[in-house]
C-alpha cells in the first residue's frame, strides 16, 4: 500500500516516512503541493497524508486540485496539521466534500495514532 | 549603533511572541514524535518521561496562543451556554492522560447547569489554574476541580487544594512580577506564573475574573462564571 506524504517539515516528513515504511508501508514523501501532484501522478497513491500549510499552495488548494483528476477522487486523504482541527476543517461537509476521513492535530496526535488513520482509511 | 530615528517597529511584542510560540510548537512536536519513535524502539523511562514533557510544553505554547488571540487579536471570543460539569470532566480527561495526577485529581461538579461561557477559553484556563496549583505543596495531596454556587449566588469553576492559600491581592501582586521575577508566587510554588497571566486574560476575554476562593475548606483560584439565562427561559 502506497502512502503519500505531504509534508513541508523535513526532520519531522523523514521521521514520518520511516515510522510508515517501518510498518511496511511504501511511503513518497514530498514537500510542497506541487511535487506532491507530480509524484500521484508518476505513482498512484492509497492514501493522502497532508500538511494543511504548505508553501506556496496551502494544503486545502492542494485537495481541490487532487480532486480534479477523476483518477484520484477515492482516494482518501488524512489531514495531519500543526493547524488546530477547529481552526482547518470548516464543516464536516466540506471535509467530506474533499475526501478527508480523519483531521489529526500533530502536537496531539502521536505517530501510532497517524498509523491508525493510515490503517483504517485503507481498510474502508 | 541603536536604532534610527527613521526606523519604524514592524512587529508589537504579542505578534512576536505568537509567532514564536507558533515555532516552538513545531520544534517541541517534533522532539514529542522523535522519543516516541525511540521510545517504540526501546523501553526506557526517561525516552517516556521527555513525551509527558513534550506534551505539557505544548499545552502550554497552544494555552499561550489562545490567550494571545482573545488579548491581542480582532474577534471578541464568542460565548454560548455550556453544562459546566461537562466542562470540568473534559478538563479532568484531559489533565488525568498522565498518571500520577490521575489518582489525585477529583472532579466536584456540584453546580452543573448551564453558563454562558468560551469552552475553550474556560478549559485552558482552568488547565493553567491546575498547573499552578498542581506545582505547589505536596505532591500527595488531592487537588479538586470544582464547580459551585456560592451562598451569595455567586458561581465559579476553579481548582483548589489543601496545601494552596492564596489572596486576593496576593494574586494581583503576582500578575504584577511575571515576566519580572522568576517566582512570582514565591510563596507558593516555584513557577514563574505566567500560567496565572494566560488564566486571567482567559477569564477576562470572558467578560469575567479570576479570583481566590473558598471551598469545603479549601482554598483555591477559580473563574466567576454567569447563568445561561437563555436556556432557563425554556
Amino acid at each position: 500500500m502506497r502512502v503519500l506524504l505531504v509534508e513541508p517539515a523535513k526532520d519531522l516528513g523523514r521521521l514520518v516516512s520511516q515510522y510508515l515504511r517501518e510498518q511496511g508501508y511504501r511511503v513518497t514523501w514530498k514537500t510542497t503541493a506541487q511535487d506532491a501532484v507530480k509524484a500521484a501522478d508518476a505513482n498512484k497513491p492509497d492514501v493522502v497524508v497532508l500538511e494543511l500549510a504548505l508553501p506556496q499552495h496551502n494544503g486545502v488548494e492542494f485537495l481541490h486540485e487532487f480532486r480534479s483528476y477523476e483518477d484520484w477522487l477515492d482516494i482518501p486523504a488524512i489531514i495531519y496539521s500543526h493547524i488546530e482541527p477547529d481552526r482547518s476543517s470548516g464543516s464536516a461537509k466540506i471535509m467530506r466534500s474533499l475526501g478527508i476521513v480523519d483531521n489529526l492535530y500533530k502536537p496531539t496526535a502521536r505517530l501510532q495514532d497517524l498509523l491508525g488513520s493510515v490503517n483504517k482509511a485503507l481498510a474502508r | 549603533m541603536g536604532r534610527d530615528k527613521g526606523d519604524k517597529v514592524l512587529a508589537d511584542p504579542g505578534q512576536v511572541l505568537s509567532g514564536l510560540a507558533e515555532e516552538l510548537k513545531q520544534l517541541v512536536t517534533l522532539i514529542a514524535r522523535q522519543s516516541e519513535y525511540l521510545s517504540s524502539k526501546q523501553s526506557n523511562k526517561h525516552i517516556n518521561s521527555i513525551e509527558q514533557t513534550t506534551s505539557s510544553a505544548l499545552k502550554l505554547i497552544d494555552s499561550y496562543l489562545l490567550y494571545a488571540q482573545a488579548e491581542y487579536g480582532q474577534q471578541a471570543l464568542r460565548l454560548q451556554p455550556y453544562g459546566i460539569g461537562s466542562i470540568l470532566r473534559d478538563v479532568y480527561e484531559e489533565i488525568a492522560a498522565h498518571p500520577p495526577t490521575k489518582d489525585r485529581l477529583v472532579v466536584a461538579a456540584d453546580y452543573s447547569a448551564p453558563v454562558m461561557c468560551n469552552k475553550k477559553a474556560l478549559s485552558v484556563a482552568l488547565a493553567c489554574i491546575f498547573r499552578i496549583i498542581n506545582g505547589t505543596g505536596s505532591t500527595k495531596r488531592n487537588i479538586f476541580l470544582v464547580s459551585h454556587r456560592q451562598r451569595g449566588g455567586d458561581i465559579f469553576a476553579g481548582v483548589f487544594a489543601k496545601q494552596f492559600s492564596i489572596k486576593n491581592t496576593e494574586l494581583d501582586r503576582a500578575k504584577e512580577l511575571v515576566g519580572k521575577s522568576n517566582m512570582a508566587l514565591a510563596n507558593q510554588t516555584y513557577q514563574n506564573g505566567v500560567d496565572l497571566i494566560i488564566a486571567d486574560g482567559l477569564a477576562r476575554s470572558q467578560g469575567t475574573r479570576l479570583g481566590s476562593y473558598k471551598y469545603r475548606g479549601m482554598n483555591g483560584l477559580g473563574i466567576r462564571l454567569f447563568k445561561s439565562q437563555q436556556l432557563s427561559l425554556v
